[in-house]
């Protein structure tokens, strides 16, 4: 174990702090990009959608748009002076199209106008001829025309086929799960200034600011050092501003170039949410084998994902889709392909969980079907199959720590599961219409990248002369409080209280090169690299605080015995002689030793190789089970949620209250993904609910009555900073604990004899025809 | 003048101070809110009133002056010329971060803020909440902030702060609260108009606001083309249709300043509800909740608080939406709608109202001043089925007026919205029970032809086959009803 990993936990007193930025929010004074002081002359920019999923570009004509008063420019893609591409990990991905549109809503032109007005009405006088093509817009119709980002990928362990012919049972089925729109509150949004010489500043709302940045360049056909992004926060992202955030930004960074005026492009909530890629759609086939027991032996599962227009990140969902194929379960024999769909939907995108929820659904579906099958308690056959200690997973990575059977049982005891199910059953025998259900779904989740290298980040740290502290990380904060944690970490590694920290704007000038703020990986990349940066002003302080014991108070004490606390630094011996904190840096200045430092941090020890589909892609697993009791109106086929009972291990938290905001959080918003989120789109291949009045997220009525979170504190050698782990994305699964639980509910309708077909998401019309088809 | 454009003058109460603004035509409260004055604590989510980011609180005299009331408004929805002779509070007026109001505490307290970009508009909403009510239900805090969306906190830390906002009842108003309210007892300033160059690439709109039904129908005769203008009474459909749709109207003619029209009133046979009446205003009178139970549990499902707050029944029925669900209340209780031209007055009974898909009785120049409801006197009963369950518009939504002699069925209307292009009575259901004692075969007939006389519409919100299964499922519960 390197240092990084010890499980000390920091010495913060009293409450876990709150949110950094809190007081501004609850004030109404944070600011988000269309908050700030609008620059002089500055620009607004609209544009023009492909309305065609895929059609050729016979011509565009501007002139009339251009001539419109108030427009400042009409831009095509012939106006890109550098690289007419945006593709990251495969340059596949144009700005704009030149000869063919991929996705119905694809930017075609873009009008930057004196006010928004002017720039709509414009927008509305490019006239664009198109020839409409045959859009490619399933899973099924992609397989067939063998249209894949890449040749599938594998992941084999054991000799599946015969493990299949030798075991007790063999099941197979396919699975489906659906796509889901990331309705951040604050819609995708850039602006663009102008600086002196090539400079432009982009201030645009991403969870990627140096991808912004590479690219930006890349189009403008300027070099990474003339752009600037600079992000203060996001009004939520969750994954649609990771890769989806760069057109945007790129877009008004061109016409900044062209026009060299600050531009703002701000999608509307109705562009927002048909032109952008949402969570992949999957379609996977399964065969499992296992005992009488019910100990699963074989399973062979095909993932197949609908990755819209272009390859995005497509391919790396795939992965950990393909990574968390085995969820908690120890599987001697598994055969796993992936294949990652071309269609011509908006291409879809990094989504909270990327990919696991997916991977994971399918053989929870499976666990389920092995307990019908025999007879069992589905929770009974998820504890039989649930990892041990030591066990590894089909990539061959050991499954450390591994505690399913331990969070299970206390699943069972919190939520009293016995005494449920024997109330459900109660409950089902004297209603007619409404019927309750109990889902389970235990989760481990990977934490790292699986692209190894992007698990990198930096730090830079300055000790002002009056001893507060300026504090720039490459985390993008976006509600998930990354800048409360790593403020945490930088504070109590040099001993001083939260409020004389500012944790500045992401910006690339101040760091560089920093990963996606992405993979539930934000605070242990940044908190560890912050941890760094202050651990050397630590060191450098050190010196100066033993000789200020020794002249003030005549105490001799060796530099490592300092104690750095409560902004007060002491030989621990005397805590009632300290030198304050402020008066050490003052003197640390004025001697001439360095106040600013930069750290750097690494995760140690992942690798993945992907062709032999084995490693040690994950620098640790997080563990967690939830059970969602449910009830479903068989009148409406509307379900509500009764309970929840989650138990998650969170280690040593760095702040509880921020860990249960994200457990919470994520679990509503699974919640909605298996159950009334639905996306859909019509057979041209434009999405039909794109407004909120069509696309209904989770409101305060879809609150559990008992909503009861248990977080298993403990210390764990596999872990990061200060032993915490990351939180942000594997709650999210807990939600498929309600869609378990609705078709437990429907299935009392035959008396659990028979499995209902319950399209996923549970909407109201999946409960009522799975309902009448199996009352036959 | 060619290139001029309207502007209309308006005077009101800004976090307790006054301000004077020159708004147009077509702005909303929200962009004069974020755009002249700057205070950008109020967020644009989605422009139609569905997300509640933008929520503020506007205050005025209610109920004939009777109580200074603050009602949670999606600013999106509001024209900005509305505010006239009003007190806005938006989250700037309640604490700044040294010195937080104690709803905002609360929701420092309890970690209720994450990405911070929605939480300005649930403030508002509790603060409208609390200022009438310190002590509310579970229920009352659903009902509060069902209308403002939250993708981070899952809900859980949000509802913890509502919650605790307790023995805080005296603080709840702003110290500036009881001197606006004073200021704005007398007020009675007119709105003054004047004009302002045309901006590039905008066209002309001009807003009106009548002060007697004479003068609106003058104005209607003098606008003529009945395409060029849109009525304006809560405005939660026609600013949808400019903020979204990006419709534009020539003519915005607002009734709000027609005296009477908002009244609700005892008839003879049961209640009137005026054409100004919020749908608000519905779910709380006293005569609604007495003598019309099945209108107020109606209307208490429609959309969210906010936009109840604004919209209208009259205006629910007159964009007669294939799923109004006032419509189906109306057709249930056999309602009269009053028609009003520069003729005179006529009377239409819902069922006759609704001509097709999207499309009424009203002719050119007619407006709807009252519906009027006969008094129910019999077992009723509502189903409304949507994807969500709350704010959400229906899939399908019924409801039934019954009166029983003995055991036979004496007199039924079922109404449904969502099955046709209009909403409609499900006459043959009726007339399957009707006269007859009721029995699960009866019921099951009446299922069947229910789902036999609809021809339900295939869209985003369900399909055919699930419509009529939702059909023949509301019928058999709301016949099981009367059993």
């Amino acid at each position: 174990m390197t240092k990084d990993h010890q499980t000390v936990k920091p010495a913060i007193a009293g409450a876990p702090p709150q949110h950094l930025s809190g007081g501004l929010h609850v004030a109404g004074q944070s600011r988000f990009v269309v908050d700030e002081p609008r620059p002089a002359g500055m620009l607004f920019a609209k544009l023009l959608a492909s309305p065609y999923a895929r059609a050729r570009i016979i011509s565009i004509d501007t002139a009339k748009a251009a001539a419109l008063p108030g427009v400042a420019a009409v831009l095509t893609h012939r106006d890109v002076p550098g690289a007419n591409q945006i593709g990251h990990a495969v340059r596949d991905e144009p700005l704009f199209p030149s000869d063919e549109t991929a996705f119905a809503g694809q930017p075609v032109a873009l009008v930057a106008a004196e006010s928004e007005a002017i720039a709509a009405a414009a927008v509305g006088m490019i006239a664009v001829k198109y020839q409409e093509l045959e859009p490619v817009l399933t899973i099924a119709q992609a397989l067939k025309q063998d249209l894949l980002y890449a040749p599938e990928r594998r992941i084999e362990r054991g000799d599946v086929d015969q493990a299949l012919a030798k075991a007790d049972h063999v099941i197979e089925g396919t699975v489906a799960s659906g796509g889901q729109e990331h309705f951040y509150l604050e819609t995708q949004a850039c602006r663009a200034v102008p600086g002196e010489d090539n400079e432009i500043v982009l201030y645009s709302a991403t969870q990627s600011t140096a991808e912004v940045q590479e690219i930006a360049a890349r189009v403008l056909g300027l070099s990474s050092n003339d752009i600037t992004v600079d992000v203060r926060r996001l009004g939520g992202a969750f994954g649609g501003k990771e890769r989806a955030a760069t057109i945007w930004a790129c877009l008004a960074a061109l016409a900044c170039r062209k026009t060299r005026r600050p531009v703002e492009l701000r999608l509307e909530r109705i562009e927002d949410m048909a032109w952008t890629g949402k969570r992949h759609p999957y379609e996977s086939t399964y065969q499992a084998g296992f005992t009488r027991d019910g100990k699963l032996t074989a399973y062979a599962v095909e993932l197949n994902a609908n990755g819209g227009a272009y390859t995005d990140l497509s391919m790396a969902i795939l992965e950990r889709s393909m990574l968390h194929a085995d969820n908690a379960y120890h599987i001697p024999n598994a055969r796993i392909v992936g294949r990652a769909c071309r269609t011509n939907l908006p291409p879809n995108t990094a989504f909270r969980g990327f990919g696991a929820p997916q991977g994971i659904f399918v053989i929870e579906r499976v666990m389920e079907r092995i307990a019908r099958t025999l007879g069992k308690d589905p929770l009974d056959v998820r504890t039989l199959n649930a990892y041990r200690e030591g066990e590894a997973t089909p990539y061959g990575q050991p499954v450390d720590e591994a505690c399913h059977p331990e969070l299970l049982d206390r699943l069972q005891r919190n939520a009293q599961y016995d005494r449920l199910r024997g109330e459900v059953a109660g409950f089902n025998a004297s209603h007619r219409t409404l019927k309750r259900g109990i889902g389970v779904v235990p989760v481990k989740f990977g934490i790292s990248f699986t692209t190894a290298f992007l698990n990198q980040a930096s730090a830079l740290l300055w000790v002002y002369t009056d001893g507060t502290v300026s504090l720039s990380h490459g985390g993008v904060e976006m509600g998930q409080e990354v800048n409360t944690k790593v403020a945490q970490v930088a504070a109590a590694e040099l001993g001083i209280s939260l409020d004389r920290i500012r944790v500045e704007s992401a910006n690339t000038k101040r760091v560089g090169n920093a990963s996606p703020t992405a993979a539930s990986t934000g605070s242990d990349l940044n908190g560890s690299a912050a941890r760094e940066a202050a651990g050397q002003i630590r060191q450098r302080l050190a010196p100066v605080a033993a000789r200020l014991l020794k002249e003030k108070h005549g105490i001799k004490v060796s530099e490592d015995r300092l104690a750095f606390a409560n902004d007060r630094i002491c030989d621990p011996r005397h805590p009632d002689k300290p030198i304050p904190f402020a008066e050490l840096v003052h003197e640390a200045y004025v001697n001439r030793v360095d106040l600013g430092a930069h750290g750097f941090y690494a995760t140690p020890g992942v690798h993945f190789d992907r062709a032999a589909g084995q490693g040690r892609p994950f620098h640790y697993f997080v563990f967690g089970c939830a059970l969602a009791l449910m009830e479903v109106d068989l009148v409406s086929g509307n379900s509500r949620i009764i309970d929840a009972h989650i138990v998650h291990e969170t280690a040593s938290s760095l702040n509880p209250e921020i860990d249960q905001g994200q457990i919470a959080g994520a679990f509503i918003q699974g919640y909605g993904w298996a159950t009334f989120e639905e996306v859909v789109h019509d057979a041209k291949g434009r999405y039909l609910a794109v407004t909120p009045s069509t696309y209904k997220i989770p409101t305060i009525r879809d609150l559990p009555e008992t909503f009861a979170i248990e977080m298993v504190e403990r210390p764990r050698k596999c872990s990061s900073v200060f032993g915490s782990k990351g939180i942000g994305e594997p709650p999210l699964i807990y939600g498929e604990a309600a869609w378990f639980g609705i078709k437990d509910a429907i299935e009392s309708l035959a008396d659990h004899k028979s499995e209902a077909d319950l399209a996923f998401p549970a909407t109201p019309e999946a409960v009522v025809l799975a309902a009448e088809k199996l009352k036959g | 003048m060619a290139n001029a454009m309207q502007t209309v003058g308006i005077a009101f109460f800004l976090n307790g101070r006054e301000v004077a603004a020159n708004v147009t035509p077509g702005q909303t409260a929200l962009q004069l809110l974020r755009g002249q004055f700057g205070l950008t604590g109020t967020k644009e989510g989605c422009n139609e009133g569905d997300c509640g980011a933008c929520t503020v609180a506007i205050g005025r005299w209610d109920g004939g002056g009777r109580e200074f009331r603050y009602r949670a408004h999606t600013s999106c929805l509001v024209p900005a010329a509305r505010l006239h002779g009003t007190h806005v509070i938006t989250i700037e007026g309640l604490g700044i971060p040294e010195n937080l109001h104690p709803i905002q505490r609360a929701f420092l307290d309890s970690h209720a803020t994450q990405c911070g970009f929605c939480t300005p508009g649930f403030i508002m909403s509790l603060f409208c909440l609390y200022a009438r009510n310190p002590d509310p239900s579970r229920a009352q805090i659903g009902e509060a902030l069902e209308g403002n969306l939250c993708r981070c906190t899952g809900y859980e830390s949000i509802f913890r702060a509502a919650a605790s906002i307790a023995g805080v009842a005296g603080q709840i108003l702003p110290p500036y609260h009881e001197p606006v309210a004073q200021a704005l007892a007398g007020f009675d300033r007119r709105l003054s108009f004047a004009e302002a160059p045309l901006p590039q690439g905008a066209e002309p709109m001009d807003y009106h606001r009548p002060e007697t039904l004479e003068r609106l129908f003058d104005l209607l005769w003098r606008i003529g083309d009945c395409e060029r203008y849109r009525i304006i009474a809560g405005g939660t459909d026609v600013v949808v249709d400019a903020n979204v749709k990006r419709l534009r109207f020539r003519h915005l003619v607002d009734i709000a300043g027609i005296p009477g029209l908002s009244e609700i009133r005892g008839t003879d046979r049961g209640v009137s509800v005026g054409a100004l009446a919020t749908l608000t205003d519905v779910t709380e009178h006293r005569l609604v909740s007495a003598k019309l139970p099945l209108l107020r549990a109606v209307v208490s499902r429609m959309a969210s608080l906010q936009v109840r707050n604004s919209g209208t029944l009259a205006g629910n029925l007159a964009t007669a939406s294939p799923i109004g669900d006032a419509a189906t209340a109306a057709l249930a209780l056999d309602a009269t709608l009053v028609l009003a031209t520069k003729m005179g007055e006529r009377r239409v009974p819902a069922g006759s109202f609704f001509k097709g898909y999207r499309r009424t009785e009203l002719c050119a120049h007619e407006l709807i001043t009252a519906i009027e409801f006969p008094e129910q006197d019999g077992p009723w009963d509502f189903r409304k089925s949507a994807k969500r369950g709350a704010v959400d518009i229906s899939s399908v939504c019924t409801a039934m007026t019954a009166r029983l002699d003995g055991s036979k069925v004496a007199a039924i209307r079922i109404a449904c919205g969502g099955a046709a292009a209009t909403p409609v009575l499900l006459a043959g259901a009726a007339a399957a029970v009707l006269g007859r004692e009721l029995a699960p075969a009866a019921i099951e007939q009446a299922a069947q032809a229910a789902a036999a006389e609809v021809a339900p519409i295939d869209d985003v919100r369900g399909s055919r086959q699930f419509r009529s299964a939702l059909v023949r499922n509301h019928v058999v519960e709301h016949l099981s009803k009367l059993l």
